[in-house]
């Protein structure tokens, strides 16, 4: 299931005759290559391509394909994200194609002379002429390829084809060897559902990373700065208070001002010294009440914790109370106005006391006029009123202080416990004293398994106005009936759909799709949905038994070919495929 | 260069035997490669499709059509069915814990769970 990567360097490239065409298959996901009526492609890698710089000399190397990632410790790949030479399924940056190629063919085992071998190389179905010719152009020039065949991946296979590959959903009808009628699902692709699920499933988890991260990060600056400052009173100490000694009238102007300075230095120094003894004598008082609670812990388990949710159960309602009658409403007031008010939100003291003072302000005036703001005074009103939504920070008082301190006691303690309103007062405190546990270590993938393949059949989940799988093929059937067909066609067709490609491989995609297009079929069409032997490899496979016949000779277009038909003839170039 | 690096063999060499011109001949060091090349929206619209017939199928007219089903509405946040959509946010939800949640979410969750659905507003 996972995907693997083979880059061993092959040996045998002197060995294959000339006429052995080499395979490609670009896909947007994976770059496969072999050669033609093998059973597998020789060299397998990610499609794409970082371009990272080494730390110490500086040099910009390039790096094709999955790689150890430990290696890349060496390099600083700040700037370079791996980059596709894909822009939805169609090639558009040959520089990047350029060095896939490249390690492709060294890795093919290439090593001198032009590559003289006819190579196949797969594109999306409906290619634009311009990637075609710049396609065609690469390979001809820099590599001196004799012969090039371009053939749609999707279509090595049978009948109506549905591909799903990384890039794109493409519902291929193939009839007596033509391409009749395509439809694809261009936008969807295999990326989405990755980008989807990561987004779903982290953003929520986000929240609670970024939350732990500020708190260590705040811990480790406290626990930081308490280092510094007693690195400092070390410095000042070998400070000489020469002068603070001698008495002024001694003293130079200079000189006195150097007391001043130094007096100043020395008190400052002192200040925080006592502090910083103040400070330490809390800790010890801390530690001493903690060991006093450890001692009656230690004796009578019980009966500690019983106390101990007793108080917890207090504290948590009193808080509780002031939360309900501060916030009855605030916690909508994020997304709204600053300042509003609705309708029947209970206003806190500051807000109490602003609408007091407008009040008074428009009322005590004049006899039905308005006047105020003529005198100037009248705008200090508003210094005196708080400034919006201060209110929200009032700090943790007392009481929450407490709780939250009982609260992790408990947690310590206590196997059973559950803190209260663990939704709101959580972020802040619990990560800090929570040991790990192996659920900080897991993902949780719930939902995320069906919804993300379900964007497959329903492009609407992620804003794409397009027809899903199942209504595609449905779709295109039955444009096809229109055109030329009979029922016992279209019957055949449905009769024999062959699912491909990396995306098909979810669980449950085949009875999904037949479920689908049984739905909009009419009634009793037979529907049978095939899935590919190797849904992955399938594509090079079918190419290079296409490749191994004698047809192949007759598609290849040469380089003067090339030159001398010209770009609208490449348009028109389409592969006759043949069973 | 280290020693790992180079016997993992991942850099991928400068010079190639098998070819005509190499890298640094093509693109010179130096000069910014990267708009050189078109994008996708800019190939399609050179094309010109649309002075060619429209039967014959192209990049542009195999796409497929939006859909006639009526659409599915899941909630934003769980994944669930969804039938319920708040006014203020249009984020989509299931139940009244979940709508809790939303109420509560600052602007820029808000905002990147429309992102998802590609209903967020873009400025």
């Amino acid at each position: 299931m996972p995907f693997i990567c083979q880059t061993q360097r092959q040996t045998d490239y002197n060995l294959i005759p000339q006429s052995c065409p080499i395979v490609i298959d670009n896909g947007a996901s994976y770059f496969r290559i072999g050669w033609a009526g093998e059973t597998e492609p020789r060299i397998v890698f990610r499609n794409i391509v970082q371009r990272p710089r080494h730390k110490i000399t500086g040099e910009t190397i390039t790096v094709v394909g999955d790689h150890d990632p430990a290696l890349l410790k060496y390099f600083d790949c700040t700037r370079s994200g791996p980059r596709s030479a894909f822009d939805n399924d169609v090639v558009f940056q040959f520089e990047i194609m350029e060095y896939i190629l490249d390690f492709a063919f060294d890795r093919l085992g290439a090593d001198e002379a032009p590559i003289d071998h006819p190579i196949l190389i797969t594109e999306c179905a409906c290619n634009p002429v311009w990637s075609r010719s710049k396609m065609a152009e690469l390979l001809f020039e820099t590599y001196g390829v004799p012969s090039i065949a371009f053939g749609v991946d999707a279509a090595f296979s049978y009948n109506l084809l549905m591909e799903s590959l990384f890039m794109k959903r493409a519902a291929v009808p193939m009839l007596v060897g033509l391409e009749f009628l395509i439809q694809q699902l261009r936008h969807v692709n295999g990326n989405d559902i990755q980008s989807f699920l990561a987004e779903t499933g982290y953003v929520s988890k986000q929240e609670i990373e970024s939350a732990i991260v500020k708190v260590t990060q705040s811990l480790r600056k406290a626990k930081g700065e308490q280092e510094e400052v007693e690195e400092k009173p070390d410095i000042s100490n070998t400070e000489k208070y020469t002068l603070i000694d001698i008495p002024d009238n001694m003293l130079t102007p200079e000189q006195v001002k150097e007391k001043k300075r130094q007096l100043f230095l020395k008190t400052t120094s002192e200040g925080r010294q006592k502090a910083k003894q103040k400070r330490f004598e809390e800790e010890l008082e801390r530690e001493r009440r903690n060991k006093e609670d450890e001692q009656r812990r230690l004796e009578n388990p019980e009966l500690y914790m019983e106390q101990l949710r007793v108080k917890y159960k207090e504290l948590a309602e009193k808080v509780e109370q002031r939360k309900r009658q501060k916030t009855n409403g605030n916690n909508g007031n994020d997304n709204n106005v600053s300042g509003g008010v609705g309708r029947g939100e209970r206003l806190n003291a500051a807000q109490k006391e602003r609408m007091r003072l407008l009040t008074t302000a428009a009322f005590d005036r004049g006899k039905g006029e308005d006047t105020f703001g003529i005198k100037d005074e009248d705008w200090q009103l508003y210094k005196k009123m708080s400034k919006d939504n201060d209110d929200e920070e009032e700090g943790p008082n007392e009481d929450e202080v407490e709780l939250a301190r009982v609260a992790s006691k408990l947690r310590e303690i206590d196997p059973t416990f559950f803190p209260k309103s663990d939704a709101s007062s959580s972020g802040t405190e619990p990560p800090r004293f929570r040991p790990l546990t192996k659920e900080d270590f897991q993902i949780l993938i719930g939902v995320e398994r069906f919804r993300c393949p379900e964007i497959l059949f329903h492009p609407n989940l992620v804003g794409i106005e397009q027809a899903g799988l199942d209504e595609m093929v449905g779709v295109s059937i039955q444009r096809l009936q229109s055109t030329s067909q009979s029922m016992e066609e279209s019957n055949e067709l449905t009769n024999s759909i062959l699912i491909t490609g990396g995306s098909c491989l979810y669980p449950g995609m085949s009875e999904r799709l037949e479920a689908g297009i049984r739905m909009i079929r009419p009634c009793g069409t037979p529907i049978r949905i095939l899935r590919a032997s190797d849904a992955v490899l399938d594509a090079w496979i079918g190419a290079a038994t296409f490749a191994s016949t004698m047809h192949f000779q007759r598609q290849v277009f040469t380089k003067t070919d090339y030159y001398e038909k010209g770009e609208d003839w490449l348009r028109q170039y389409h592969l006759k495929y043949t069973f | 260069m280290e020693q790992e690096v180079i016997e993992s063999e991942m850099i991928l060499p400068t010079y190639m035997p098998f070819k005509k011109i190499q890298m640094h001949d093509k693109y010179p060091k130096g000069q910014a490669r990267g708009r050189h090349w078109k994008h996708l929206r800019q190939i399609i619209q050179a094309e010109n499709y649309q002075n060619y017939p429209p039967h014959e199928p192209n990049y542009v007219n195999i796409e497929s059509p939006p859909s006639m089903h009526p659409r599915k509405q899941i909630c934003d946040i769980t994944g669930f069915e969804a039938p319920y959509s708040d006014p203020r946010t249009h984020l989509r939800y299931a139940n009244t814990e979940v709508f809790k949640l939303i109420r509560s979410l600052p602007n820029e969750y808000v905002q990147s769970y429309l992102g998802l659905r590609n209903a967020a507003v873009v400025l």
